[in-house]
């Protein structure tokens, strides 16, 4: 009943296929995984282009908010068997990946496309990282809307 | 208060004091929460990961 659980902010190239290695037990039948990627041109909203995007972190709080979200989603599904949150920060281009959810079980309707979904959009809430957007016409940095709460 | 007295050294900040986070010793807090000592404090605005 040892589950893995991997959390990391890296420089790293983000490798898929060791990280699925690491969340996959004999028992895994299934892996939900999401991808965010750098989007050179933006379309929705104000239609605009994206040169690159620096992120950084606060560490060490990001890995523990994001140990925190793992623990939310094994309170929420708790046939997930492994769940990885891997961010990249630093200096990252179009048609990069920048982050990886990978949450794994024996089946695929135990909850497993909801828990990644789950995983992504509270690391967006909690897990203190920025990301700062460079293109043409300037640059920016990115904020969130989500405002946590003590306790979060 | 801390957060207030932050506004009111650096009037600039107001503006956005709604969106300031604070975060004591890496937890999210509360603006009345009392500091402990040795506390260690960050502010930052709301996050932009993924």
């Amino acid at each position: 009943m040892d589950y893995p659980t991997i959390t990391s902010i890296t420089e790293m190239e983000l490798d898929l296929d060791a990280l699925i290695a690491r969340v996959t037990l004999p028992s895994t039948g299934a892996a939900a995984i999401f991808s965010g990627i750098v989007r050179g041109m933006t379309e929705r909203g104000k239609a605009h282009e994206t040169s690159f995007l620096d992120y950084e972190a606060y560490q060490p709080m990001a890995e523990a908010k994001m140990r925190q979200v793992a623990k939310e989603i094994r309170t929420r599904w708790p046939s997930v068997e492994g769940i990885a949150i891997v961010q990249r920060v630093g200096r990252l281009y179009p048609q990069t990946p920048t982050v990886l959810i990978i949450c794994t079980a024996a089946h695929r309707d135990t909850g497993v496309f909801d828990a990644a979904r789950y995983a992504i959009d509270r690391l967006k809430e909690i897990v203190p990282i920025w990301k700062k957007e460079v293109g043409p016409d300037g640059e920016f940095w990115v904020e969130g809307e989500y405002i946590p709460q003590s306790g979060e | 208060m801390l957060k207030e007295l932050l506004v009111t050294k650096y009037p600039k900040m107001s503006s956005t004091q709604k969106s300031i986070i604070t975060v004591v010793n890496s937890e999210y807090a509360a603006d009345e929460l009392l500091i402990p000592l040795d506390a260690k404090i960050a502010f930052f605005p709301p996050v932009s990961g993924g």
